[in-house]
């Protein structure tokens, strides 16, 4: 074997007990509370989700897209905001206790509707009341945003 | 020359620049930044046909391919590392373009989205087993063509060409888009995603795979002119659509199902029939891709027989490794991974290979010795160490900004 080929072994084996250290670690540590700056990331990206479900729900209801497209993209759109709404259960940031609630209870109303569409896709009068729902929802989103 | 014998670079060019993850970067720089990364295509695409078809001739000419060349020039120890590296990177994308294929699939004829991921990769299976590898690039070049709807949707949306004409020129991000880290973040990751490493792989070796001979060096021009700028077009239509329908309106797009939402505003429900049908193309042809690039890296390297056309007993390694390739692909999309997430992070590791891969094509197109009176001339010789420089600082910038900007999130 070549030095080459030992220092190869020897820099791989010490990476894999660095890192299994550093999970170790992070696993018995207190998890560390949210920074404004991560709350102000899953703000916008929800506030997102809520602009780009109102733009869906405004084509529904014209007639623009097909029923398995509409079915599907509020499907995707709802489990992308269950996705990001987990990231709001680690510890708020300190004074931050209502806003994050607060998010969290708009992202559950958001996907609560978007688990709506496939029932109500028919019906435009349903799909237009929807889609001016997630504008509201979005406007509250981003009102929440750290400055 | 035949108009069927530019579809190898179509397909490279499709493949590699409208694939699932370029097209949601893509979607999104333009809802982000407007018009302003539209030079970014222009130089990113000038790049791509430089090397393509540097990599087209010198595979015709020496009759060995890309990463032959980069196992000499670089050795067997640097060689395996862009080998592991490159691997990693197609696995990623892959991965990412069967998740993409069973979305798609799903718009389209509704279902559940594990059992599309699995038809998705069956079809997949099924057509690089069956189909020859002329009819393979033909079968996913043309019916890649779909995209071109993306063109019609730009004009559709009614852009301010004054201000498209602007983008064509480098300019800083307005007031009213993200930050200086932001703005050089999709810089790198567009310029990127334009020369990914496995549109190379796969373009010289199918150069050979088609038995392009010296008399085929027109065919080599006029595929890497025409199919790469036709991708580089494709790349402005979709920059122009997403800013015509997402900026300043809130919408950070990261989903592929928003990247179909321009053709239905400006076409409703056929516009976007035929937007899900290009990209379904254009994503297969990208998983097709990388399977096969992988393949034809590791076989190249190990220096075992290749060939897409050759029997399985004749080339078994290189049939084993795409058919792993595409099976890993489901196999790692299967576990909910969210697949546009994956090939972001493979956009932005694909850069830190991107010299690899394209300093061994240049310095043999270079050299008099090997290559005759197909040298590179002093234009493409000068073009082509300009673009290493940018592609190496592209190299050295894309992880620190991936960490700056949180992958893009802000």
């Amino acid at each position: 074997m070549t030095r080459f080929e030992i220092a190869g072994l020897a820099f791989g084996a010490a990476a894999a007990l660095g890192g299994l250290g550093f999970l170790v670690h992070r696993a018995a540590t207190q998890p560390e509370p949210m920074e404004a700056d991560e709350f102000g990331r899953i703000v916008r990206q929800l506030a997102s989700d809520a602009h780009e479900s109102a733009h869906l729900a405004a084509l529904v209801a014209g007639g623009q897209v097909n029923q398995h497209y509409a079915r599907a993209a509020s499907e995707k759109l709802g489990d992308d905001v269950k996705d990001t709404r987990k990231r709001l259960e680690a510890p708020p940031p300190r004074g931050g206790e209502d806003a994050v609630r607060k998010a969290g209870e708009l992202a559950q109303h958001m996907k609560d509707l978007l688990d709506s569409v496939p029932r109500v896709m028919a019906d435009n009068t349903t799909m237009k009341r929807l889609q001016a729902e997630h504008e509201r929802i979005a406007g509250d989103l981003e009102r929440l945003a750290p400055r | 020359m035949k108009i069927w014998d530019i579809f190898l670079g179509i397909m490279s060019a499709i493949g590699g620049n409208v694939d699932m993850g370029q097209l949601v970067f893509t979607i999104a720089g333009g809802a982000r930044f407007d018009m302003r990364l539209l030079w970014v295509v222009i130089v990113a695409t000038v790049g791509i046909v430089v090397f393509a078809e540097m990599s087209g001739r010198v595979a015709v000419v020496v009759r060995r391919p890309a990463f032959e060349l980069m196992r000499e020039c670089l050795g067997p120890r640097m060689g395996l590392v862009v080998l592991v590296a490159s691997t990693a990177v197609n696995i990623l994308t892959c991965t990412a373009q069967v998740g993409g294929i069973a979305a798609i699939l799903q718009f389209l004829i509704g279902g559940n989205y594990h059992a599309m991921m699995v038809l998705g990769a069956a079809l997949l299976l099924a057509a690089v087993g069956f189909l020859k590898f002329d009819w393979l690039d033909r079968t996913f070049g043309f019916l890649g063509l779909a995209l071109l709807v993306y063109i019609a949707v730009a004009v559709s949306l009614q852009p301010d060409w004054g201000k498209v004409a602007r983008g064509l020129l480098p300019t800083m991000p307005g007031s009213d888009m993200p930050g200086m880290a932001m703005y050089a973040y999709y810089v790198v990751g567009l310029f990127s995603a334009i020369l990914m490493p496995y549109e190379i792989h796969f373009y010289s070796s199918g150069a050979i795979e088609e038995k392009w001979g010296l008399q085929d060096l027109p065919s080599n021009f006029a595929n890497s002119v025409f199919g790469f700028a036709l991708g580089g077009v494709l790349t402005v239509a979709l920059i122009v659509s997403g800013a015509q329908a997402f900026f300043g309106k809130g919408i950070d797009p990261h989903l592929l199902g928003t990247t179909a939402i321009p053709p239905a505003m400006a076409f409703g429900v056929t516009g976007l029939l035929v937007a899900l049908l290009g990209i379904l193309s254009a994503i297969g042809g990208a998983a097709v891709e990388t399977a096969l690039a992988s393949a034809y890296s590791i076989a190249q390297f190990l220096r075992k027989p290749w060939g897409k056309d050759r029997k399985l007993r004749e080339a078994p390694l290189y049939h084993a490794s795409w058919i792993v390739m595409l099976l890993a692909g489901l196999g790692i999309a299967s576990t909910g991974v969210n697949a546009v997430d994956i090939v972001e992070y493979s956009v932005i590791f694909a850069v830190v290979v991107l010299p690899f891969t394209y300093y061994p094509i240049l310095r043999v197109a270079d050299d008099a010795g090997t290559m005759g009176r197909h040298v590179n001339g002093p234009a493409t010789r000068a073009l082509g160490w300009i673009y290493l420089a940018l592609i190496t600082l592209a190299a050295l910038a894309a992880v620190p900004l991936m960490v700056i900007t949180h992958s893009g999130e802000g």
